[in-house]
C-alpha cells in the first residue's frame, strides 16, 4: 500500500484547472517561454506537455527527441476500489514524457522494475502499461476506467504482445521448451481448417491473435469490468527493457469512432496503469494513477 | 454482494455476483462405485473437445485415485486447508464457503496452481491409503486399507466461483440449463477464474491465452443428448438430465429421485458454497470420515440406501437405466421387473430389465480342480 505522503507529493493533486483549460494553458506555455528566455534554467514543469514534435515520433525511447525531454512523474497506487486487489505497490511511480506532430501523439512511459515478465502462460503474467484518456476531452469521468455516460479510450501496451511483434508469436513451445506434442491439428490438416481448434481464435478474441504488428491495444471503457477492444485499431509503440521498462505508446490526434479527439493548444487528462506480472499483476490488480493534467502544445 | 439460499448448505449465504438460479439446471449423478477408471470419459472428452494446440494438458474430466491422486496437484487438500476441518451442526453447514472466507481485497479464497501442478494427472493413481500387509484380505465395510475412483468434470455450480471472480463478466451461467462457459471472444486471460474455482475445473490455454472449462457439450444437451462422458461410460456410471429447485421434487426425474427422494447421491465438497451440481454416489468401502469430509453428512444414509438396492426396485431400476440410452432421460417408471425411461415429450427412449439373467458357476471347479475366482 502506499503510504498518504505519496499522495501528498503528488503533482497531480495540484489541479482544478480543467475549467480554465485553454487559457490557462495558453498563460502557462508563454510564462513558460518567457522565463525560458529570462533565465538561465528553466522553470520546473507544471504539468505534463505533450511538446510539438517536427516529422515521425520516434518510437525508439533513446531518440534525442525523447532523450532531451525532462520526464514528468505520475505517482501510481495500489487499485483497491474494485476486486480483487493487488497484494502491494510494485509500482510506485512511473515517468513520463509526451510528443505530439500535429498527427499523432504519443507517451513515454517508464518504470523500474527488476525483470522482465514479457510472457503470458499458466500462471504466469506479463508487465503491462495503460494510458487512459477521456472520450471527451473536457469530461473528467471516473477514476474507476471511466464511467457509465462517461467513456473513456484506453490504450494498452503489453510486454507479451512486444515479444510477439519482436520474436514473432509466442507459442506453447516458447513458454513450455520441454513439452511433449505428437500431432498439431494445423500439422493434419492444415493451418485455415485447424482454426476451429482455437474458439478463442474464431472468436476474434485480440489475446488469440496472431500476426500481431502493434504491442499497443485499442480499448473503451465505461466502468469496470466493461474494457472492451476496439474494431478499428490505430495505436502503435513500443516498449523496451534495460532494467526498467521504456515504453512509448503512440494514437493518433484526430478522433476515431470511440476514440479521443485531441489537437494542439487543448489541455485535457490523462491517466495511467501499470502491471507487473512477475508480482502476479493483471487485470484489476494493477497500479493506477489519478488524472494528471496533459497541455497539448499549440 | 448477493445473499443466496444454498439447499446444501441448508442455509443462506454470501455469494458477491448478482444472479438468479438458472430457469432448468443440468445436474450428473456418479456411482463412484462402479467406476474403474479406465478414463474412456477422459479420452471421450480429451478427442471431442481438447485436442488443439494449447489444451495438451487439459483434462476437461478427469478420473483420479483418492486419496493420494489429484488433477491439479493437491487441489481438494489445497480447499480443505484453506476451510479448516469441515463442520456440520446436523444438516446445515457451520463453517465459511470460499466466499465467506475471502481474504480481503479478494471475492474467493481461491489459489492459482503453477504450471507443474498440472503435469502430473496420474499421480497417485490405484495408490492405496495404507501398506497393505502380507496375507491381508477384505471382509467387511469399510476396508482396512481402500483407495477409491473419482471422476470429475465442471460442476456446473449454482453459485459459480469462476462467475464471481471473473473482473469483466466474461463467464456466465445460461439461463436456459445451467451450463457455466466462459466467453471465448471476451476473456483476457487474467487466470481469476482457474484461481477461484474449488474444484479448479477451469484451465488456461497457452495457445489463445484465454481460459477454457468443460462446455457440458452443450451442442449434444441442445439436442437431448447427454455428454460425451457419459454416454462413453463403459461401466455406465453416469448419468445426466436435469435437477429440480430447492422447493421442487419431482420423483419421477431421475436426477431428482437420486439426490432428493432416494438421497443416496451428494455434492462433492459442498462446503465450498458453489452449490456443485454433479453428485456422487459415495463409495462404501471407503472410511467413514473421509466421506462425511468429502460428501458432507449425508454419506451414511446413501451409502445405507445403496446398500439395500436389492429390495428397491425404483432406485434398482433407475440405476439399471444408466447407461442405457445416449438420450437424456427426464423421468422414469419402474413396472415389476421392468424400468423404463422418457424423453421430455413423455415418449419412450428405453426399457431395461431390473435383473439381467445370471449364471453362477460353481465356486470349485471339478474337471481343473481349482478355485474359481470369478463365478458369475
Amino acid at each position: 500500500m502506499t503510504s498518504s505522503t505519496d499522495t501528498g507529493s503528488a503533482p497531480v493533486g495540484r489541479r482544478g484547472f480543467l475549467k480554465y483549460a485553454g487559457a490557462l494553458a495558453a498563460s502557462t506555455a508563454f510564462a513558460g517561454a518567457v522565463a525560458a528566455r529570462v533565465l538561465t534554467r528553466p522553470e520546473p514543469a507544471t504539468h505534463l506537455v505533450a511538446h510539438r514534435h517536427e516529422g515521425e515520433i520516434p518510437l525508439d525511447y533513446t531518440d534525442g527527441a525523447w532523450s532531451r525531454r525532462e520526464r514528468w512523474p505520475v505517482p501510481m497506487l495500489v487499485q483497491n476500489v474494485t476486486t480483487p486487489h493487488a497484494t502491494g505497490l510494485a509500482v510506485p511511480e512511473v515517468r513520463v514524457a509526451a510528443l505530439h506532430n500535429g498527427d499523432r501523439i504519443a507517451f513515454l512511459v517508464e518504470w523500474d522494475d527488476d525483470d522482465a515478465d514479457d510472457m503470458d502462460a499458466m500462471a504466469r503474467f506479463r508487465d503491462a502499461i495503460a494510458v487512459q484518456l477521456p472520450l471527451d476531452p473536457a469530461a473528467l469521468p471516473g477514476i474507476t476506467m471511466g464511467a457509465v455516460n462517461q467513456p473513456v479510450h484506453i490504450l494498452q501496451w503489453r510486454a507479451a504482445w512486444q515479444r510477439d511483434v519482436d520474436l514473432g508469436r509466442q507459442t506453447v513451445q516458447d513458454a513450455f521448451p520441454n513439452r511433449f506434442k505428437d500431432a498439431a491439428p494445423e500439422d493434419l490438416m492444415g493451418e485455415e481448417a485447424a482454426r476451429q481448434f482455437y474458439p478463442a481464435l474464431v472468436s476474434n478474441n485480440p489475446m488469440a491473435m496472431r500476426g500481431r504488428t502493434s504491442p499497443v491495444e485499442d480499448l473503451s471503457a465505461a466502468g469496470f469490468g466493461s474494457l472492451t477492444s476496439q474494431d478499428v485499431q490505430t495505436a502503435t509503440g513500443r516498449g523496451v527493457f534495460d532494467g526498467g521498462w521504456h515504453v512509448v505508446v503512440s494514437t493518433p490526434l484526430a478522433a476515431g469512432e470511440h476514440k479521443t479527439a485531441l489537437q494542439p493548444g487543448l489541455t485535457t487528462s490523462v491517466a495511467f496503469a501499470a502491471w507487473d506480472g512477475g508480482q502476479g499483476n493483471r487485470g484489476s490488480r494493477k497500479q493506477w494513477s489519478n488524472w494528471t493534467e496533459l497541455e497539448i502544445e499549440a | 454482494m448477493a445473499e443466496v439460499f444454498n439447499w446444501q448448505l441448508n442455509r443462506d449465504m454470501q455469494y458477491p455476483f448478482e444472479a438468479g438460479r438458472p430457469k432448468r439446471q443440468i445436474a450428473w449423478v456418479f456411482d463412484t462405485n462402479k467406476c474403474i477408471a479406465c478414463q474412456t470419459c477422459t479420452v471421450a472428452c480429451k478427442s471431442t473437445w481438447t485436442s488443439g494446440t494449447g489444451q495438451e494438458y487439459m483434462l476437461w474430466n478427469n478420473v483420479e485415485t483418492k486419496p493420494y491422486g489429484f488433477f491439479p496437484q493437491g487441489w481438494d487438500v489445497q480447499l480443505l486447508d484453506r476451510l479448516g476441518v469441515v463442520k456440520w451442526d446436523g444438516n446445515t453447514y457451520a463453517g465459511q464457503t470460499v466466499f465467506e472466507s475471502a481474504p480481503a481485497g479478494e471475492r474467493v479464497n481461491g489459489w492459482l496452481p503453477a504450471a507443474e501442478d498440472w503435469a502430473h494427472p496420474t499421480v497417485g493413481a490405484d495408490a492405496p491409503a495404507g501398506a497393505v500387509e502380507r496375507g491381508a484380505y477384505m471382509d467387511r465395510l469399510p476396508h482396512d486399507t481402500w483407495f477409491s475412483y473419482l471422476a470429475r468434470i465442471c460442476n456446473h455450480c449454482t453459485y459459480p466461483a469462476c462467475v464471481a471472480a471473473c473482473p469483466r463478466q466474461a463467464i456466465y451461467k445460461r439461463p436456459e440449463d445451467g451450463i457455466v462457459l466462459v466467453d471465448q471472444a471476451r476473456c483476457r486471460g487474467y487466470q481469476e477464474c482457474v484461481a477461484a474455482c474449488p474444484y479448479k475445473k477451469v484451465m488456461y490455454n497457452n495457445e489463445t491465452r484465454v481460459s477454457e472449462k468443460c462446455i457440458a457439450c452443450f451442442p449434444k444437451i441442445e439436442q437431448g443428448y447427454q455428454p460425451q462422458c457419459v454416454t462413453t461410460c463403459i461401466g455406465r456410471i453416469r448419468i445426466a438430465s436435469f435437477i429440480s429447485g430447492p422447493e421442487e421434487m419431482d420423483a419421477q426425474r431421475p436426477i431428482d429421485f437420486l439426490v432428493k427422494v432416494r438421497k443416496v447421491a451428494l455434492p462433492l465438497y459442498p462446503q465450498s458454497g458453489t452449490e456443485p451440481n454433479v453428485y456422487y454416489i459415495p463409495p462404501i468401502h471407503a472410511p467413514r470420515d473421509y466421506l462425511h469430509q468429502m460428501f458432507g453428512p449425508g454419506v451414511d444414509e446413501a451409502i445405507e440406501t445403496y446398500q439395500n438396492i436389492a429390495n428397491d426396485p425404483e432406485l434398482l431400476g433407475l440405476m439399471m437405466l444408466f447407461g442405457s440410452t445416449e438420450r437424456i432421460m427426464h423421468s422414469f417408471k419402474v413396472e415389476g421387473e421392468i424400468a423404463m425411461g422418457f424423453d421430455e415429450a413423455g415418449e419412450e427412449l428405453v426399457r431395461v430389465p431390473l435383473r439381467e439373467p445370471t449364471f453362477i458357476r460353481e465356486f470349485f471347479d471339478d474337471v481343473h480342480q481349482t478355485y474359481l475366482h470369478n463365478i458369475t
